[in-house]
């Protein structure tokens, strides 16, 4: 008989190239916990991913951005600076679009497979910041900082609505 | 450096690590990853080290209160 799945959801690979002495370092912590390699590393990406989601969350911008994000606003050239703001002023839209309708309602609409005009719109407006963000946003912004906190609240939006990522 | 090919990632002795991850993770890191203008493996990596910084903060702050307590 097969072993159980080590997940019980999909699970996949990731290659990772790195430093040998980071993995001995890591195969140690691992048995020292009595976790494998696999497990141990899994439980540190989740974690580091749980802090990010949470510095992003407490950031709160662009309501009222953080310095960082305001001098990496500044710091860009004139037409990339309107684009973000556009795109920022959409985002926004889509965000109070969706606060207005609820999550738990849009989730439960969702489950139940009911799709409301104002839900169907509000997807179609995700659906194409995404598509903004991938080919214009992406492509002509060059701030890390700025890619950051738009890509995530991007992301935030998408995942409350269930597109796929 | 090799004559013909790019440089090193590396300087020092590396290794290629297959991370095993639920999809749902592994989706959202490739997003995370394109929106830090980073490779998947880049990203994974970082997450890794901050991962284990954050476990041995943790793990400072147990053994320091146990001390305490001792």
């Amino acid at each position: 008989m097969a072993r159980p799945r080590k997940l019980s959801e999909r699970g996949t690979t990731v290659s990772a190239y790195v430093p040998l002495s980071l993995l001995s370092e890591l195969q140690r912590l691992a048995k020292s916990k009595g976790l494998t390699v696999s497990e141990y590393i899994c439980r540190l990406i989740e974690e580091a991913v749980q802090k990010e989601r949470a510095s992003v969350a407490t950031a709160n911008p662009p309501a009222d951005p953080p310095d960082r994000f305001r001098a990496a606003l500044k710091g860009l050239e004139p037409l990339e600076r309107e684009r973000v703001l556009q795109f920022i002023r959409e985002l926004e839209e889509a965000e109070a679009e969706l606060a207005r309708l609820g999550p738990e309602a849009v989730r439960q609409a969702r489950a139940m497979r009911l799709t409301s005009p104002e839900l169907m719109n509000l997807d179609k407006k995700v659906r194409l910041l995404r598509h903004t963000y991938e080919k214009t946003i992406r492509k002509s912004v060059r701030s890390p900082e700025v890619l950051d906190v738009i890509g995530e609240r991007l992301l935030r939006l998408m995942k409350e609505l269930g597109i796929p990522v | 450096m090799s004559v013909l090919g790019r440089p090193r990632k590396w300087v020092t002795w590396t290794t290629n690590m297959t991370i095993y991850l639920p999809a749902d993770l592994k989706e959202e890191l490739a997003v995370r990853a394109a929106a830090r203008r980073m490779s998947l493996s880049e990203y994974a990596l970082n997450l890794i080290l901050k991962g284990l910084d954050i476990e041995k903060a943790e793990e400072a702050k147990r053994n320091g209160k146990t001390k305490e307590a001792q």
